[in-house]
Order: C-alpha cells, then sequence, then structure tokens
C-alpha cells in the first residue's frame, strides 16, 4: 500500500516536473535554404542562406515611410487584410489585437499588416481604422503603397495568397496567414490568423523566440 | 468529509436548478406554441448569426472597438428595428451612434439572405442581446422589406439616435 503511494507520489511530482521545464527547442526556420559558396577571409567555403524578407518601402497609417530598418532588431507579426474586408478580416484583427495587447509594452515585438486594396486604404482610412481599433503604430504599423509590390512581397516573400480575385466576396482572395519574422528577417512560423487557438500558439511562439535571443 | 462534498453537490443543483427555472420564467407571458416556436427561430437564428454577423459584432455581441458596434445592450436596435432588418440584406452605410459612440464603417449586406433567415437572426439578436423577449416573424420581416430599399441605401433618413453625453 505504502509503495503504491510514493509510486503515486513520484508521478505526480514528475509531471509537474516536466510541465514546468521550458520548451527549449528553437522555431523552425522556414522557406527555401540555398547552399551558397562564400568568400570567408579569401577561403572559399559553404554557407546555408535562408529565405529572407527582401528590403521594401511603405506608408503607414501615420503617414511615415516604414522600411525593413523600422523592423530593425525586432520581432514582427505580418498579415495581409484590407480595412472593408467582410469576411476574415474581423476575425483576424480581433485576434491581431490579442497579440497587440500582450506585447505593447515590449520594444522588441511589432506588427505590420499590408492592406491588399491600396487604392481604397490610403494613409487617412488606415489611420481611422487604427484610431478606431484603439491601436497606436508605436507597436502596429498599418501600411499601404504600391499595389504590386504588396502583392509581390506577399506572394513571394511572406509565402501567403494575397490577390485581386472579382469572385471572392469582398472583391480579394487572401489567406489569414499571421507570420512571425525574426531579427534577421527570416520566418519562424505561420498560424491561422482566424482561429484563437492558433493565435494563442503564436503568442507563446514568441516568447520562445525571445527567449532564444536573451541567450545570445 | 463525504457529507460536505453531498451538501455542495445539493447546494449547486439548488442553485442550478433555480437559474433555469428564471430563465424559463423569461418566456412565461408566451403560449406553448409560441414559445416552441421562439425556441426554433433562436436556434436557427444563432447559427446564422454565428455565420454572417458574428465575424464582426463578436460571438457575445459586445463589437470591436470603435470599430464595429455591439449589439449587445445596445441603444440602437430597439428604435432602429426598421433599418436594423433591411441593413441585412442591403447593407448599411454612414455615421451611426450606439450607446453614445460614433461608427462608421459600412456594413456589407448579404443579398441572398431570406426573409425567414433575417426573421430568425432578428429575433435571436431582440431576444437575446436586447432582451426583448419577442418573435420577429416572418410577416414582420416581409412587411418591412418592402418598404426599405430606398432609404437603407440613404443612411442620412435614418434615425439618429441622439448622443447621451
Amino acid at each position: 500500500m505504502l509503495t503504491m503511494k510514493y509510486f503515486f507520489a513520484c508521478v505526480i511530482f514528475a509531471s509537474i516536473l516536466s510541465s514546468c521545464s521550458p520548451n527549449d527547442e528553437k522555431l523552425p526556420i522556414l522557406g527555401r535554404r540555398e547552399i551558397k559558396n562564400v568568400d570567408f577571409n579569401g577561403k572559399i567555403t559553404a554557407d546555408t542562406m535562408y529565405h529572407t524578407i527582401p528590403d521594401f518601402s511603405f506608408t503607414n497609417q501615420d503617414g511615415k515611410t516604414v522600411t525593413q530598418e523600422t523592423f530593425k532588431d525586432k520581432i514582427y507579426v505580418a498579415d495581409f487584410f484590407f480595412t472593408t474586408c467582410p469576411t476574415i478580416c474581423p476575425i483576424m484583427k480581433t485576434q491581431m489585437l490579442r497579440v497587440y495587447e500582450k506585447y505593447r509594452g515590449n520594444p522588441d515585438v511589432l506588427i505590420l499588416s499590408h492592406t491588399i486594396d491600396p487604392t481604397y486604404d490610403t494613409v487617412e482610412v488606415l489611420h481611422e481604422f487604427a484610431d478606431r481599433l484603439g491601436v497606436s503604430s508605436d507597436t502596429w504599423h498599418f501600411v499601404t503603397g504600391d499595389k504590386e509590390k504588396i502583392y509581390d512581397i506577399g506572394q513571394n516573400s511572406y509565402m501567403v495568397t494575397a490577390r485581386e480575385d472579382p469572385e471572392e466576396l469582398g472583391g480579394y482572395l487572401h489567406s489569414g496567414a499571421f507570420l512571425i519574422v525574426d531579427k534577421q528577417r527570416r520566418i519562424r512560423g505561420i498560424y491561422d490568423g482566424t482561429k484563437p487557438e492558433k493565435v494563442d500558439i503564436l503568442m507563446k511562439d514568441i516568447d520562445r523566440l525571445l527567449k532564444e535571443y536573451e541567450k545570445e | 468529509m463525504n457529507r460536505i462534498f453531498s451538501l455542495i453537490c445539493i447546494i449547486f443543483l439548488v442553485f442550478t436548478s433555480c437559474t433555469n427555472n428564471e430563465k424559463s420564467d423569461k418566456y412565461d407571458h408566451l403560449d406553448q406554441r409560441t414559445k416552441i416556436r421562439l425556441r426554433q427561430y433562436l436556434v436557427e437564428g444563432k447559427r446564422l448569426y454565428g455565420l454572417h454577423c458574428a465575424n464582426c459584432h463578436q460571438i457575445d455581441g459586445k463589437g470591436l472597438a470603435r470599430l464595429y458596434p455591439p449589439l449587445k445592450d445596445s441603444d440602437f436596435l430597439i428604435p432602429n428595428k426598421k433599418s436594423v432588418i433591411c441593413g441585412m440584406r442591403y447593407g448599411q452605410k454612414g455615421e451611426i451612434v450606439v450607446n453614445g459612440i460614433m461608427f462608421n464603417q459600412e456594413m456589407p449586406g448579404i443579398p441572398t439572405i431570406s426573409d425567414l433567415e433575417i426573421a430568425e437572426i432578428a429575433t435571436y439578436i431582440y431576444t437575446d442581446f436586447a432582451d426583448s423577449v419577442q418573435i420577429v416573424t416572418l410577416n414582420d420581416v416581409r412587411k418591412i422589406m418592402e418598404s426599405c430599399q430606398d432609404d437603407t441605401s440613404n443612411p442620412s433618413k435614418q434615425k439618429a439616435i441622439k448622443n447621451p453625453y
């Protein structure tokens, strides 16, 4: 009887321990990678080149130019939406607001929402939208710009679907994905921004990524 | 130990049964047939609300910040029944004031929504969010729909609620 008790105590103790231990596994680095020969101090060596977000330049809700420099040494969450979207965007914004509330005081984490309808979503429209959502550009940038450039960076760099489609309700086809981009501009996670439980995982992964940098 | 546990259970049961009673009291002024119909409308209305409305107005009806107005405890619903009902099919544009806050986000209509579906959604939002227990019947909706086309396209015709602040 006594051994039984000890056994259960051990099981409980072990499970508490294992639940407390932090998840040390690093987040994966997503996208195509290439092996390139680099000249390193006159010596040619092979190096892995990861998929990264290229340079960009858009305008945010305050009329300020936003580039890769704005996100230098920051982790950021990116998504694509438009303000008049009747389908998934409102849920995405509801969920992104949770991310905003959690990290608004943390200068290392930013949010970048691209409009895929830049013709309608001008700086004024985005400003009004952000203001009504009650968020500030210190943390959350809503950007507009050249339509082709937005679609190009969406499809080719963030690897999400974003294009005009007259068949779709609202006129645009786009995915509800949220992406985590790290300080080296690499994609570290893709999440369904319309599902609260997936956004829970996203926030846990941001915490993990922040820890990765703490250790360095 | 066991005694205390069963006592807690009993108290819990008593409490939950009380709240159940209260809930059915809410519909007590209705006759049996209406009550059954109301329940059918509410079940279907809730499902349709989740499908068509909750994206913006949220499942709990509380809206989102100053972007999408709340339906829950909203002072707009009761005095603006006609534009609420018309808006489901034809959409709504322009400024509206709800609970003292100005909203200005276009609501797209759902052109394919049927009169019955509108009746079910309306019954659900008026009963659950505005706490006014009533069936918005198919006939009510038909009558309202006949008159709405022209003035939903013009929000300025909709009676604005005075800002109480």
